[in-house]
């Protein structure tokens, strides 16, 4: 971070001899500087500052800076092992600096695309539209997503419940959030009554 | 083209481009989705900006 705002401030720097001297690109020497200086130096700190923006957007605290969010990660507090996205987050099933990116990213070819604009119509949303009294996902969870760690883990092969339903558990076709499996996801509507973990936080 | 026009261009472009990049420094220093928003459409906005005007000024001026 301090290495990308030294990298845009000396970006900066060198725009000003060709800001306040523009008469420099007279000369070859000075047409060169000025072409580095306003256009490789810049797009190379853009870039940099886009990649830095881009990983800022996969933390949990970034997801949770909208309101309509908070209740969303309060639930990875909740003390009860039933509870999918809290166990996942406690226990590290997940990276818990970027929990909700883990989950909630398509693990396809373009997964991080999509859901990079999938939060920008979000943003959208929040400032030009109507936040819905109820966030639902756009299409019911893939369980690709869950295999992308559990298939093949033992834990995961050894389950006999898992066993019995491998086939269908591969091809989608029954759900690991069924009711009865693993259901209770984020229970946001219980949240603030439900103990939390670790006990000392308030949030 | 005559030369002031030139560095009348060059200037413009370079205040765009010094624009730009003001606008990504300060993004960055707020965590935020408003502030991912700010840096791609605020600041790369008048950075696309400066360096097109800066390419097409040289370019225009090659022509000349």
């Amino acid at each position: 971070m301090t290495l990308l705002i030294l990298l845009l401030v000396v970006a900066l720097l060198l725009l000003a001899p060709v800001v306040l001297h523009p008469s420099l690109t007279l000369r070859r020497a000075g047409r060169v500087f000025a072409f580095l200086a306003i256009v490789v130096v810049p797009a190379a700190a853009g870039f940099a500052g886009l990649e830095e923006h881009v990983e800022r957007t996969k933390t949990v605290a970034f997801c949770t800076s909208c309101h309509v969010m908070q209740r969303y990660g309060k639930s990875l507090h909740i003390d009860d092992v039933e509870h999918l996205a809290a166990q996942h987050w406690q226990y590290n099933r997940v990276p818990q600096e970027t929990a909700c990116f883990a989950c909630h990213t398509n693990y396809t070819l373009y997964g991080d695309y999509k859901a990079k604009l999938r939060g920008l119509r979000h943003v959208w949303v929040q400032y030009a539209g109507t936040i819905p009294s109820k966030i639902e996902l756009y299409s019911p969870y893939n369980n690709r997503e869950c295999l992308h760690c559990h298939a093949g883990a033992r834990s995961f092969l050894e389950s006999v419940t898992h066993k019995g339903e491998m086939a269908a558990i591969q091809a989608n076709t029954k759900s690991c959030l069924t009711k009865g499996c693993h259901g209770t996801v984020h229970d946001v509507a219980q949240v603030d009554a439900l103990a939390l973990w670790p006990k000392e936080e308030k949030r | 083209m005559n030369e002031t026009t030139l560095e009348r261009r060059l200037r413009a472009s370079g205040g765009l481009v010094m624009l730009g990049l003001m606008i990504e420094i300060a993004s960055l220093t707020w965590r935020h989705p408003t502030a991912f928003i700010l840096f791609v459409v605020g600041g790369g906005a008048f950075m696309a900006a400066g360096m097109f005007w800066f390419l097409y000024t040289i370019v225009s001026r090659g022509g000349e």
